[in-house]
């Protein structure tokens, strides 16, 4: 770069400078406006993802999910499996229980409506 | 081999809380300096790019606004560069506006557009510049801001950036959106461009 344009550079950017510094007061009580208007921004942003309370959350979700995990294997029902099949085991078993059908097949078949040969 | 390992104790939340209001505030004295070490400058920049000034404080303002809301917790030095960025792409919305309103006004019938050639002595721009500018010595940035409607908009921007704003070529690509090369060559071709039209 030649003399000449260093020379009209350094002019253009005094000049540049110089109406900076000339700025009227209307103006330059525009610009501090302006300035406070986009502090008051950084308040009302919506704070990031990564906020000061994220690790917090975090870990409290994480902790959450885990204890989730860890009651949702049991059964549902709140009833031992072990005690249900030893009663289900208990039911085939039981003579009693078999003959009971047999002996009240009648009231059965009444109760559905149904009509059966050699009863009422 | 034994080795120890040191457990600090957890900061307490409370404390950690009082760490980052701090920093946000050491943040929000930052971008205010910062702010304020800009604004003159970046107001004449758009000023001489919209040769509008309550547009040019529009600009200027929206700029502000959009650097806080979003950019305010990047590192510090990527500021400068990102808020010219930003005030460019204003700019141009700006300079495309005003085509768009003056091409409606110059199809629109019974506008000043058909009033006929207006009186050129009554339009031509003073070449004395306003009394006022006369006593800032302001001379040269008159013939300046004229010779820089000439020249290509690329071209402007390389030369506003870094040579008003002291831009360096890095910051002026990130604020043009170009290469660095890009940079170089707009600069270069601007200030010979100015020194023609100025007859320097």
């Amino acid at each position: 770069m030649n003399e000449r344009m260093k020379d009209f550079e350094r002019r253009s950017r005094a000049a540049f400078d110089e109406s900076v510094t000339a700025q009227d007061a209307a103006t330059r009580a525009r610009l501090v406006r302006a300035r406070e208007l986009a502090l008051a921004e950084i308040q009302r942003r919506p704070r990031p993802w990564r906020s000061a309370w994220f690790p917090a959350t975090a870990a409290a979700a994480a902790a959450l999910m885990t204890l989730l995990l860890w009651t949702g294997g049991e059964s549902g029902s709140g009833v031992d499996p072990a005690i249900v099949a030893l009663e289900e085991l208990d039911i085939v078993t039981t003579g009693e229980d078999l003959d009971m059908f047999d002996e009240d097949f009648g009231f059965y078949a009444w109760a559905t409506g149904e009509p059966v040969e050699g009863v009422g | 081999m034994t080795g120890s390992v040191t457990l600090s104790a957890p900061m307490p939340l409370s404390s950690w809380r009082g760490k980052a209001r701090e920093a946000a505030v050491d943040r929000k004295r930052a971008l205010e300096r910062f702010l304020s070490g800009i604004e003159r400058r970046a107001y004449r920049i758009a000023q001489l790019s919209l040769r509008d000034p309550d547009e040019a404080q529009d600009a200027v303002q929206d700029a502000m606004i959009r650097l806080a809301r979003n950019y305010a917790d990047h590192p510090e030095e990527q500021w400068r560069p990102l808020f010219y960025r930003i005030l460019r792409n204003r700019i141009t919305d700006g300079q495309r506006r005003h085509r768009v309103r003056q091409g409606v006004i110059a199809w629109w019938p019974g506008t000043a557009a058909d009033d006929g050639p207006r009186d050129p002595v009554e339009s031509a721009v003073d070449p004395a510049g306003t009394p006022d500018q006369q006593l800032e010595g302001a001379q040269l940035l008159l013939r300046i801001e004229r010779a820089l409607a000439e020249i290509s908009n690329r071209q402007r921007e390389a030369f506003m950036l870094r040579n008003f704003e002291g831009l360096d070529v890095a910051q002026t690509a990130i604020a043009m959106g170009c290469s660095e090369g890009s940079v170089k060559t707009h600069y270069f071709r601007a200030v010979q461009a100015l020194q023609l039209v100025l007859g320097e």
